[in-house]
């Protein structure tokens, strides 16, 4: 009794002990955790880490954290793929491979809200945080410290992901959850709890970052930077901000409902009761619709940044690349039926949705032309950045075309939850999004950190990565064709999926060989980055156009010592131009005060509690729950009686770190 | 949530434009969030909507409906939405005490709409009527209660207004405050607007 | 008004909340919702055209409260608020018909 009080439903048993493969994956992340712990212990870097990392509010340190926290997942997430694949490749006839199928399930079901959630969002609220300041001229977002606090929620949301491999089960019902599997009756354990709570807490980060970039890019921009001056990547995230502040929304109600269904036994997505399951996947698809569009244009911005940069030509076609994004934007809330065609809405409705379907592939065609059409005649730099953008440009367009042909509702029939549609989605979110997002890291990387990347263990990853992509990927495509459907745990020789699946994981060995020159390219680079090959003196490492590359590497903590003015497009490259032909002002400038707001921890508690109410919340443990939810509710109260918040630079201070800019710049 | 400081007597020219522009940019994010929270209910409507008729044999609006109490409930929160206009109104001439006052009877009448709100609540459920009998009820005490529940900690936070008001005074923050708790408590009643006419009007006949 | 007073109002100073439009807006409201509950408890229309009435009743009151409330109109710096609300309510609008449409169909195929 004391016991259920004390720790609800968490008993010792809880953990799996007798299952090796969970016991070895736990091993290998808590030996990776102490290593990381014991490490700031031994260099003594505590007080560093709060002061800089725990409590900041710095746009770019959180633009960091956020690449961090992605990549980190990425490995789990990638693990679970690598799991799935020798599981598929071994389980024919009489094998049924090594994992239960129960386990196979939580794997799949984790690997899809890993990459989605904690892979793909944070590494896109990274590249904004990291961008989108700097290119229109501000120092900051609007609300830093709703920016950290979104930060931490993003970290509590992971966190109680990693810890559902050895606390407990995860769900085991696919990444979105369906009912009536995902309702007690069908999953009694906290696996569903995990689910809702991690997606719950994240997506309340997600939310508020979407309100505060879309306010940063709509009111902070620098003085003449109207709307159609804007970079194209601002452009992108903007309207990806608008996706994200009226589809999250959507989601927290869903999950929250179905939370109820769970914990009270409210009837709203039950079978019984007056209850409509269907209700759930109509909601749960108009937030997931979208929701990839939401990833894939920060990444469709990265390239026209890329493109424009490394051709040494402005982008082609700003305004249609604008009114297309716009389209987009406009379109993605009219598909989301697509998703369940197949759940019987009947012609009238499949061909309403089918043809606003076909309608949106339209505006991404016109901006793949405009990106190829900037290319031609430009003075093409076939770096690392711009590899991933034309290995892009051809994958995506493939999955695009597959996207296309599933739009028609009775193609769909056929290839609907067979992995023709899997080989589909990680077409357009590997060839796209992902690519995206590793050429942005690659692109903003020097101006992030000081130092490039190395070229040659970046171009081996990508080698690895598009082969690897299209090895795991294109045996789906023929094999949903066959008829094998998802998430198959096992399946007969006679069915001759064998080969196909051999070849795919061979595949995904290939993306392992990625992701592990990608690794040994980061530390490459830090190895060497003080040497003159990678070091970035200027600012200015690839010739930029935009803002950013106008201020140091990295750049000072206030951005912009004068904030910008600017009358044209690419006003950097701009600027160039006219130094070049009038030579550079000599006058010192005379420095100002500079108005910033102070470090808090308070987006670190805040997180934190959030995430210890939501670890209580699946375990019952009431007590705790309320604790954690008093804590992050009264907090910021009692942060609102603070005034003391903020502070002026001295422009002193400005101007000695400027002089030590210009000094490196000029060495 | 702001760079603001609390203290702006002593501004110059120019850190009185930058504060006007930060205030303006706060409001706008708040608005921002008020939009955000529009879908929470396009959702929830969309639910009560699809589960209306899911009764499960059991009760409908039709049996729930009494006119003159929730005409009560929509009087309470109409009136308060005019009360709290009248502290708006009153801190834009300064008169801190007068916000106060008027921001104390908007709390009352708050109170009032969430008092009754719960008596409903509670005495549906005593009477087997719980959100757990039915989708149609489960749909409505989402629907219902989440609006009731962000009426909720709107008077939390009125009430901490008027703890701040009576230590800090006013300022240019508690009139910002104050402007966000205004669009939010004038959001809410908006919406209240359709939960009247959809879920207790035109469910009751 | 006065100096002091002018100093003390935020941004939406040019959106003037004034004494005379939340008496409007009130009793305005008042009216509209008594009408609704009015003619609801008297049956005084068949359900279809009951249900339009107070359809239009709402979106009248919906109109009165935000402009007389919320003070949102299209000047030009009422702009940045309401156009966000007017794309808001057409994603509303979308989501809201776009899901009562798609599970009606269901339920018409589907029998749930």
């Amino acid at each position: 009794m004391l016991l259920d009080i004390l720790f609800g439903h968490l008993r010792l048993d809880s953990i799996p002990y007798t299952n090796p493969l969970i016991m070895g994956a736990t091993s290998f992340m808590g030996v990776a955790a102490a290593v990381v712990l014991a490490s700031i212990f031994y260099f003594k870097k505590w007080k560093y880490l709060w002061t800089n990392w725990l409590t900041t509010v710095d746009h770019k340190r959180i633009g960091i954290m956020y690449i961090l926290l992605s990549f980190v997942m990425l490995l789990r997430g990638f693990s679970d793929a690598l799991l799935m694949r020798s599981q598929q490749m071994l389980s024919v006839g009489t094998h049924y491979g090594y994992l239960p199928a129960h386990h196979y399930a939580e794997i799949f079901s984790a690997h899809g809200v890993i990459m989605i959630f904690f892979v793909a969002m944070p590494f896109m609220f990274g590249l904004l945080n990291l961008a989108v300041p700097l290119q229109i001229g501000a120092r900051d977002v609007a609300f830093p410290y709703l920016n950290s606090f979104s930060f931490w929620m993003t970290f509590s949301g992971a966190f109680l992901l990693l810890i559902s491999l050895f606390i407990g089960d995860f769900a085991a019902t696919g990444w979105l959850a369906y009912p009536p599997l995902s309702e007690f009756n069908f999953s009694p354990d906290v696996g569903v709890d995990y689910y809702i709570w991690a997606l719950q807490i994240a997506g309340v980060g997600s939310l508020l970052s979407g309100i505060n970039f879309f306010v940063t890019i709509l009111k902070m921009r620098c003085p003449g930077m109207t709307m159609m001056k804007m970079p194209i990547f601002t452009w992108t995230s903007f309207c990806a901000m608008v996706l994200v502040i009226l589809a999250f929304p959507i989601l927290t109600v869903t999950l929250a409902l179905l939370l109820f269904d769970r914990l009270f036994g409210t009837h709203f997505f039950t079978a019984d009761g007056g209850g409509n399951l269907m209700m759930y996947m109509n909601l749960i698809w108009a937030w997931g619709h979208p929701e990839v569009y939401i990833l894939i244009l920060p990444a469709f911005g990265v390239f026209s940044e890329v493109v424009a940069t490394f051709c040494k030509k402005p982008l082609f076609g700003y305004k249609t690349m604008v009114y297309a994004t716009i389209a987009i934007m406009f379109l993605s809330f009219v598909v989301w039926l697509h998703h369940f065609f197949t759940m019987g809405a009947g012609a009238d409705v499949n061909a309403f949705f089918g043809i606003t379907t076909m309608i949106i592939a339209i505006p991404t065609g016109v901006k793949i032309f405009n990106w190829v059409f900037t290319m031609y005649r430009g003075k093409v730099i076939y770096n690392e950045s711009m590899l991933w953008t034309i290995g892009f440009i051809f994958t995506f367009s493939i999955g695009g075309m597959t996207g296309v042909m599933m739009a028609v509702p009775p193609i769909d029939f056929q290839v609907h939850n067979s992995v023709f549609l899997i080989a589909h989605f990680h077409n357009v979110i590997i060839g796209g999004v992902l690519f995206g997002y590793f050429a942005g890291a690659t692109y903003w990387w020097p101006k992030t950190f000081g130092f490039k990347l190395n070229e040659f263990w970046g171009k081996c990853s990508f080698w690895f990565w598009i082969v690897g992509f299209y090895l795991a990927f294109m045996p789906l495509y023929v094999l949903g064709l066959k008829g094998m459907t998802r998430r198959l745990y096992h399946y007969d020789v006679a069915s001759g999926y064998h080969a196909w699946l051999i070849v795919a994981a061979v595949g995904a060995l290939l993306i392992l060989f990625g992701v592990i020159c990608q690794i040994i390219q980061v530390i490459v680079s830090i190895k060497n980055r003080n040497h003159p090959d990678y070091i970035d003196l200027t600012g200015d490492p690839w010739g930029g156009r935009t803002l950013e590359w106008s201020v140091s590497s990295p750049p000072p903590f206030y951005n912009f010592a004068f904030t910008p003015t600017v009358d044209c497009i690419d006003p950097y490259w701009a600027q160039k131009q006219k130094w070049a032909k009038e030579g550079k002002p000599t006058e010192q400038p005379r420095y100002v005060d500079i108005h910033m707001p102070k470090n808090t921890p308070i987006g670190f508690i805040m997180g934190i509690a959030a995430g210890i109410c939501g670890f209580a919340m699946i375990w019952s443990i009431y007590w705790l729950a309320l604790v954690g939810f008093l804590v992050a509710v009264i907090t910021p109260i009692v942060r609102s009686f603070n005034s003391n918040v903020d502070y002026y630079v001295k422009a002193s201070e400005v101007e000695k770190i400027e002089s030590e800019h210009l000094r490196r710049a000029a060495s | 949530m702001t760079t603001q400081s609390m203290i702006n007597d002593h501004h110059d020219d120019g850190h009185e434009a930058h504060q006007h522009h930060m205030d303006q940019i706060d409001i706008f994010g708040f608005w921002i969030y008020i939009m955000s929270d529009c879908l929470i209910f396009a959702a929830l409507f969309a639910t009560f909507i699809v589960l209306r008729d899911g009764t499960a044999g059991g009760i409908s609006m039709k049996d729930m409906i009494d006119y003159p109490y929730t005409l009560a409930e929509t009087i309470f929160l109409l009136c308060s939405s005019f009360t709290y206009g009248m502290g708006i109104l009153n801190s834009y001439h300064g008169k801190t005490h007068k916000v106060m006052m008027w921001l104390v009877f908007t709390i009352i009448l708050g109170c009032c709409f969430v008092g009754m709100e719960l008596n409903e609540f509670i005495g549906l459920h005593l009477a087997g009527h719980g959100p757990t009998s039915s989708g149609f009820l489960s749909a409505f005490f989402a629907l219902v209660g989440t609006h009731g529940f962000h009426v909720t900690m709107g008077l939390i936070w009125m009430i901490i207004l008027v703890i701040q008001l009576g230590i800090y005074g006013d300022s240019k923050t508690m009139q910002r405050r104050l402007t966000y708790l205004g669009l939010f408590w004038a959001f809410l009643d908006i919406v209240w607007i359709f939960v009247f006419t959809i879920v207790y009007l035109m469910g009751a006949v | 008004m006065t100096e002091q007073a002018h100093k003390n109002m935020p941004e939406q100073n040019r959106n003037l909340k004034t004494f005379k439009s939340y008496v409007i807006g009130f009793c305005s409201a008042l009216i509209l919702t008594l009408i609704a509950f009015y003619i609801t408890s008297q049956h005084s229309f068949s359900h279809g055209t009951l249900c339009w009435v107070l359809l239009i009743l709402a979106l009248i009151q919906f109109f009165v409260q935000t402009g007389f409330f919320l003070r949102l109109n299209a000047s030009p710096e009422g702009r940045w608020e309401a156009v966000p609300f007017a794309f808001v309510i057409l994603v509303v609008l979308v989501i809201f018909f776009g899901s009562v449409w798609i599970m009606y169909n269901l339920s018409y195929f589907m029998g749930s």
